[in-house]
C-alpha cells in the first residue's frame, strides 16, 4: 500500500497543468492512470489463474464504465474553470447538481459491479479489490482537487 | 487544506497497517472527535459568511454533521467487525460486511443530496458549492487516512 501511495504521488507531482496542449495531456494522463491502476491492482490482488480469468473481463468493463463518468466529470470541471471568474448563481447550481449526479452515477456503477464480482468471486477477493480501488480513487481525487481552485465568493453571494 | 492533510497524516501514520489485535474503538472515537473539530475549523476558515447567511447556514451545518456522524458510527462499527474477524473471515461475514459498506456509502450520499437541496433553497449557490467543495476534500482525506489504518482483506488459508 505504501508503494501505491508513493507511485501516485510521484505520478501526479511529476505533472504540471502548465502544458500547452491540455486535452492531449489529460488523455495521456488518464490512460496512464488507468494502466497503472490496473497494474497496481494486479500486483496487490494476487488472484489464482482461475480467479483472474473471471475477474479481468469484468474489471475491464467496470473500468470503462468509470472512465465514461470521469470524462463527464472533467467536462464539468472544465466548464467550472471557464466560468471561474464570473460564476453566477445559476451556473454554480447547475455545476453543483451535475457533480452530485456524477457522484451518484459512480456509486451506482460501483454497486452494480460489486454485485457482479460478488456473484462469481470469493467475498474476501472482492473486498480486497474494492479496498485497493477506492484507495487509488481517493488519491486521484485528492490530487485532482488540489489543482481546482475553490469558488470565489464576492459580496453578492 | 494542507494543514488538514498534515494533521491527518500525523495522526494516522502513527497507526500501523497491522494493528489488528490492538484495535481500539475508544482511540478511534477520539480521532473522530478531532476530525470533526478540524472539519469545522476548515469550514470556518474558508467560508466567510454574512451574519444573515450564518444564521441560516450554521444550524443546517450542525444537523448535517450530526447526520454524517451517524454514518461515521455505522462505518466504525463495520470496520470494528471486520478487524475482529480479520484472521477468520468466512465468506458469509465478508459478504455481510461488504453489503453494509455499500449501504453506508449510499447513506452518506443521501445525506449530502438532502442537505444540498435544503441549502440551495435558502443560500446562494456559489456559497453552497464552496461548502461542498470543502466537504468533499475533507471527506476524501478522512477516507484516505481511515483506509490506511485498515489492513487489506486476506483470503482464508
Amino acid at each position: 500500500m505504501k508503494y501505491l501511495i508513493m507511485f501516485l504521488t510521484v505520478l501526479f507531482c511529476g505533472t504540471s497543468f502548465a502544458q500547452d496542449d491540455r486535452s492531449e495531456w489529460i488523455e495521456l494522463l488518464k490512460s496512464n492512470v488507468q494502466q497503472e491502476s490496473k497494474n497496481l491492482i494486479r500486483q496487490n490482488l494476487e488472484l489464482t489463474s482461475e480467479q483472474a480469468k473471471v475477474f479481468w473481463p469484468i474489471y475491464d468493463e467496470y473500468d470503462q464504465a468509470l472512465a465514461e463518468i470521469t470524462n463527464e466529470r472533467l467536462q464539468n470541471i472544465s466548464e467550472y474553470m471557464v466560468n471561474y471568474n464570473d460564476l453566477d448563481s445559476a451556473k454554480a447550481e447547475s455545476l453543483l447538481r451535475k457533480a452530485l449526479e456524477l457522484d451518484q452515477k459512480k456509486l451506482d456503477v460501483q454497486t452494480k459491479y460489486y454485485e457482479r464480482f460478488i456473484s462469481v468471486l470469493p467475498p474476501a477477493v472482492v473486498g480486497k479489490f474494492f479496498q485497493l480501488d477506492q484507495y487509488i480513487e481517493l488519491l486521484i481525487h485528492l490530487q485532482r482537487s488540489e489543482n481546482i481552485p475553490l469558488i470565489q465568493l464576492d459580496s453578492t453571494n | 487544506m494542507k494543514k488538514l492533510f498534515v494533521f491527518f497524516l500525523l495522526i494516522f501514520t502513527s497507526i500501523s497497517f497491522s494493528q489488528i489485535e490492538s484495535f481500539d474503538s475508544e482511540y478511534f472515537d477520539e480521532v473522530k472527535k478531532d476530525a470533526w473539530g478540524t472539519y469545522l475549523e476548515i469550514i470556518d476558515d474558508n467560508l466567510v459568511l454574512t451574519e444573515e447567511q450564518a444564521e441560516i447556514f450554521l444550524p443546517m451545518l450542525d444537523q448535517y454533521i450530526a447526520d454524517q456522524n451517524k454514518v461515521a458510527d455505522m462505518r466504525m462499527k463495520n470496520t470494528e467487525e471486520y478487524m475482529m474477524n480479520y484472521y477468520d473471515l468466512d465468506d458469509a461475514t465478508a459478504k455481510d460486511l461488504l453489503n453494509k459498506a455499500v449501504e453506508i456509502d449510499q447513506e452518506r450520499m443521501n445525506i449530502k443530496r438532502e442537505f444540498m437541496a435544503k441549502m440551495l433553497e435558502k443560500l446562494p449557490a456559489p456559497l453552497v458549492g464552496k461548502f461542498f467543495q470543502l466537504d468533499a476534500r475533507i471527506f476524501a482525506l478522512i477516507d484516505l487516512v481511515r483506509m490506511s489504518s485498515i489492513p487489506l482483506a486476506r483470503e482464508e488459508d
